[in-house]
């Protein structure tokens, strides 16, 4: 695979000029948000490239029947959704009770609450608890984490109303508070 | 620690950890791969498309030749047997010994070359296949020919040793049974008398 020097699809593909250079742009522009959205779902960032590739490729495919007026930010965030969700691993296991321990030892010392949340365990554990959300609050939280995705664009790729995202996204933060403080208390919230 | 200060903190880890979940960057040069990936597609795509176009044409070809084919072909089968062979006629009279053998009959027709035949012409081969005689006679076969041609003119040697050393037994000399008289029973049996 090609990495090092920019490739111009304009030079090689069977494709009309203006259509290369417009589908050239429309990569340059959103792969990373699609990347994106993958990794929200995927949480690995060898099948989120894999899910990047997949979407453009099926871009290309569909180019000529996308509209152009349409967003095709939207669609390309609708597909990329689609694809990780049909990608998506199981969850790894993490031991609440050591994710509890090693927060509550970090606290104990001192450190910053941005530190705590770079920890390891601490990923795993916000990991796992999205993971137990039921689907209609932990889809919209899943897609509000990646950057650029505004509540407009997050019901456009569910299908679902801007203001059901705003009240879901709500709720979710609400149970993930209520699951995070029960598991810092030292109780099991299962 | 009070409660508020403790939800203060589960907020505040709750936002970063939120704000962390999905903040990735991807690999330097995620475009070029992407677009080098598309472009390795897109050859692919227009390969297999025009295999598939060369492999329907090859199938088109093929399907055509196989119709052209069958409606060129005969549908009329062999010629019936000839039922000559089996006229009475024909057959040797096997008692009279010595009676030359008739050649060979051909029981099958020589194979024609397939010519476009009508229905009518093939009603009439078939009325010749019914006789009048129920059951039909056969038409015999070489090798039942052979075998009476064998049994009616024998290779010479086949038959003469037989019949040179059945010259050389003598001749059976059959005898009167003679049956003695039994005396000595006849004269025990005056005595218990």
């Amino acid at each position: 695979m090609v990495v090092g020097e920019p490739l111009s699809l304009s030079e090689a593909f069977p494709l009309a000029k203006d259509t290369a250079d417009e589908f050239e742009a429309v990569v340059r522009d959103h792969s990373r948000v699609v990347y994106r959205i993958a990794y929200s779902v995927l949480r690995n960032h060898h099948d989120a490239e894999d899910a990047t590739q997949e979407t453009f490729i099926r871009c290309l495919r569909w180019w000529k029947r996308l509209d152009p007026g349409r967003d095709r930010r939207a669609w390309l965030a609708r597909t990329a959704w689609r694809l990780a969700l049909d990608r998506r691993p199981k969850h790894r296991e993490v031991s609440l009770d050591d994710a509890a321990q090693a927060v509550s030892t970090l606290r104990a010392g001192g450190a910053p609450v941005d530190e705590i949340a770079a920890h390891q365990q601490m990923e795993a554990l916000l990991e796992r608890l999205i993971a137990t959300l039921p689907r209609e609050l932990r889809e919209p939280l899943m897609l509000s984490t990646v950057e650029d995705m505004t509540s407009p664009e997050i019901a456009n790729v569910l299908g679902i109303p801007d203001g059901s995202v705003r009240t879901r996204l709500m709720r979710a933060r609400q149970v993930l508070k209520e699951k995070l403080a029960v598991i810092l208390a030292g109780k099991n919230p299962t | 620690m009070d409660d508020k200060e403790r939800s203060q903190f589960v907020d505040d880890l709750l936002e970063a950890s939120l704000s962390r979940y999905s903040s990735v960057t991807p690999r330097s040069g995620l475009e070029g791969r992407v677009l080098a990936n598309a472009k390795a597609a897109q050859e692919r795509r227009t390969w297999f498309l025009w295999a598939g176009w060369l492999a329907a044409g090859a199938i088109a070809t093929l399907i055509f030749i196989g119709i052209f084919t069958m409606s060129h072909r005969s549908t009329i089968p062999a010629p019936p047997k000839t039922v000559e062979a089996v006229k009475p006629g024909v057959m040797p009279d096997l008692r009279a010994g010595t009676a030359a053998v008739p050649p060979m009959q051909q029981t099958h027709a020589p194979r024609r070359p397939q010519v476009k035949r009508s229905a009518e012409v093939t009603l009439v081969a078939r009325t010749e296949m019914r006789l009048p005689v129920f059951p039909s006679p056969a038409a015999i076969t070489n090798e039942e020919m052979l075998l009476v041609q064998y049994i009616h003119v024998p290779p010479a040697g086949v038959l003469s040793a037989p019949v040179v050393e059945s010259a050389n037994i003598p001749e059976i000399q059959i005898k009167e049974l003679e049956i003695p008289p039994l005396a000595e029973e006849t004269a025990d049996s005056t005595n218990e008398q």
